[in-house]
């Protein structure tokens, strides 16, 4: 059951980040007032990050020549986001996240997917037959136990 | 900084109220400058957003957060 639902079209450009926050803010006020049991703000907090990992990876890497979607949507326990892109088709493998401490081999770059997949409990990609790239992205929130 | 002799930084992430890992990217950055010259950056004043990502990231490991700069500067001493 969608308790709510909104989307955006989104400019292939820098500005597009202020536009998903912007898109997100709203979003999740109208979730706080029409959830029964709404998330708390560290889940609010990661589905924040992976959107913004996301759509940098999209700007950055995908390169999208005309505008792309998302589609935010909130279910009693989850929100699931929809990105869609016409551009360059991601065959980027998940990164490992590094279990050394030696802060000489950290990766400065290339770490969004990584952030993205360890914000969220499913991270999925897929090209479509028609070129286009669909990400989906899903924020479990666990109702409170019962007391 | 460091090339001139700067490698024990403090960076006041007082008015940081949102970081992603184009943001990180650049600490990691600093924080390897500086460890090459012998010296580190401590990070002082992250907001909560900034801490769930150190965390997220284990690089809360590598990053020290200090609550004040006061604290992250005497932590050299």
């Amino acid at each position: 059951m969608i308790i709510y639902e909104t989307c955006a079209t989104l400019a292939p450009a820098a500005a597009a980040l202020d536009d998903i926050h912007a898109l997100l803010d709203r979003f999740q006020d109208v979730c706080r007032q029409r959830l029964a049991q709404p998330p708390d703000s560290d889940h609010e907090t990661l589905f924040r990050l992976a959107l913004s990992e996301i759509g940098t990876n999209i700007l950055r890497h995908a390169r999208p020549p005309e505008p792309f979607s998302l589609r935010l949507r909130a279910y009693p326990d989850r929100f699931v986001a929809r990105y869609t892109d016409r551009g360059i088709a991601c065959n980027e493998p998940l990164p490992i996240m590094s279990t050394d401490d030696d802060v000489l081999t950290l990766p400065v770059d290339g770490m969004g997917l990584l952030v993205a997949h360890q914000a969220l409990d499913s991270l999925h990609y897929r090209r479509t037959s028609g070129g286009v790239n669909v990400w989906r992205l899903v924020k479990g929130f666990a109702a409170p136990a019962a007391s | 900084m460091v090339s001139d002799g700067y490698c024990k930084l403090v960076i006041d992430m007082t008015n940081i109220t949102f970081i992603d890992s184009t943001g990180l990217g650049a600490l990691i950055s600093g924080l390897k400058a500086t460890r090459k010259a012998g010296g580190d950056m401590r990070l002082a004043c992250p907001g909560e957003q900034t801490l769930t990502l150190l965390r997220l990231t284990s690089l809360d490991r590598v990053l020290h957060p200090y609550a004040t700069v006061d604290a992250a500067q005497a932590s050299y001493k």
